[in-house]
């Protein structure tokens, strides 16, 4: 469904050691739906940071004590296990140990890049060992577990914060956190136009292709970004929960629409781990995706549009390649 | 030699006997009783504490968000291709 051809507003802030994108489709909006943003935001955050001690996540990662989680919370924990389900545990929340033991244990501002000391891969302990009761919310983690909701709860906060933006403004809303869209009420004529880039920093007008969404999810996972050296190999954030290291290099950016954000982050990520085994499960699953391989040969599955071909001449004969 | 065991026709002896059978019966339900309400308030007991077999991390989702199946959504509508852009795009995916 599209709404009459509006010119949205656009608002860019940093949020979550990330940039946040707000598209509002009718500009009278965008006041509104940037409170609900921002809320959502420092709900998140509170509730959800692996770097913050009084976020209810470091808390419940420092004891082993019962700990009842509040709403958002839960409903964060609830969105990991159903990832770690649905992917057969490629996709893992209780990877904190692995991550930290490859270097990225603070802010990724403050990881060490020289740091040269040796890698020693920590097995996560597997998410099936996570006591969680959803309906008391009461969780108990094994000595030794930490959650790293990283996978999950930035898309999630996407999907919430565009659902209650868009109820809020009256009007479509696009969320963008870190490359992680969601979109909710009605777009605008021709849908929300987004690029497709190795990193999400990288400018909209850049040379990868250009997509346009009508609602649900977009995300993207690669390797080649938030990557840091250690113990003179490359590490990045993704850890394969098999063997707690970062896996076999296989595709360098992977692109994913889904219904939700949260799916749609965890089926790129779960695709960065799955390694060549992902094309075929994303086809399984009718998943839309772009696969950049590391060498930059690029695979589209589910119905995801084909790169426009770099061989064929600019529309505008006085233009250059664009 | 008598047929019959004079102890056994002792009336005494006879409610002795009774009286056994009934501590019998009276212990072995009481047993019975005791095995029973063990079993249920530990199953009681069980179902709530997080991480058993009534209340695994595989429980179903609750969140408003997150559906109750186990699998990945694909969306209404796949991504649409834009070539050219007739404006400069208003987002960028790319990892984080």
């Amino acid at each position: 469904m599209t709404a009459p051809a509006v010119r949205h507003s656009t608002t860019t802030f940093p949020a979550l050691g990330t940039t946040a994108v707000l598209l509002v489709a009718d500009p009278d909006g965008t006041a509104e739906a940037l409170r609900v943003l921002r809320a959502e935001l420092a709900a998140i955050d509170l509730a959800c940071s692996r770097f913050r001690p009084d976020s209810e996540l470091s808390r419940a990662n420092r004891g082993t004590a019962l700990v009842t989680a509040g709403p958002l919370f839960a409903e964060a924990i609830d969105a990991a296990l159903r990832a770690a389900r649905a992917t057969d545990g490629a996709v893992d929340p209780t990877v904190g140990p692995s991550v930290a033991a490859l270097g990225y244990d603070r802010n990724f501002a403050s990881v060490r890049p020289a740091d040269v000391g040796p890698v020693t891969p920590v097995r996560p302990a597997g998410w099936r060992t996570v006591a969680w009761d959803p309906a008391t919310r009461r969780l108990r983690l094994p000595t030794g577990t930490g959650l790293d909701l990283g996978a999950t709860a930035k898309a999630l906060a996407a999907d919430r914060a565009a659902e209650r933006a868009a109820r809020a403004a009256g009007c479509g809303v696009l969320v963008c956190l870190g490359g992680d869209l969601a979109a909710a009420g009605p777009a605008p004529a021709g849908g929300w136009q987004v690029a497709i880039a190795d990193d999400h920093a990288a400018p909209p007008n850049g040379v990868g292709p250009v997509v346009s969404v009508t609602g649900g999810g977009l995300a993207t996972s690669g390797t080649a970004v938030r990557s840091w050296r250690r113990g003179g190999r490359t590490l990045h954030h993704i850890v394969d929960p098999a063997t707690g290291d970062v896996p076999a290099p296989f595709w360098r950016t992977v692109s994913v629409a889904a219904a939700s954000c949260v799916d749609a982050n965890t089926a790129a990520t779960a695709a960065i781990v799955r390694g060549a085994r992902a094309l075929g499960w994303l086809r399984g699953l009718g998943l839309p995706a772009r696969l950049v391989r590391t060498d930059g040969s690029v695979v589209v599955v589910g119905g995801w549009p084909a790169d426009p071909s770099p061989a064929r001449p600019p529309a505008d004969p006085r233009g250059g390649p664009r | 030699m008598p047929d019959s065991d004079p102890l056994h026709d002792d009336p005494a002896v006879r409610r002795r006997d009774r009286g056994l059978r009934r501590v019998g019966v009276v212990t072995a339900a009481v047993l019975t009783t005791a095995a029973a309400g063990t079993a249920i308030l530990g199953a009681a007991y069980r179902s709530q504490l997080p991480g058993t077999a009534s209340s695994p991390a595989t429980a179903p989702t609750s969140g408003a968000q997150t559906p109750q199946s186990g699998t990945l959504r694909p969306p209404a509508q796949a991504p649409a291709p834009v070539a050219p852009p007739s404006q400069a795009p208003s987002a960028t995916s790319g990892a984080s």
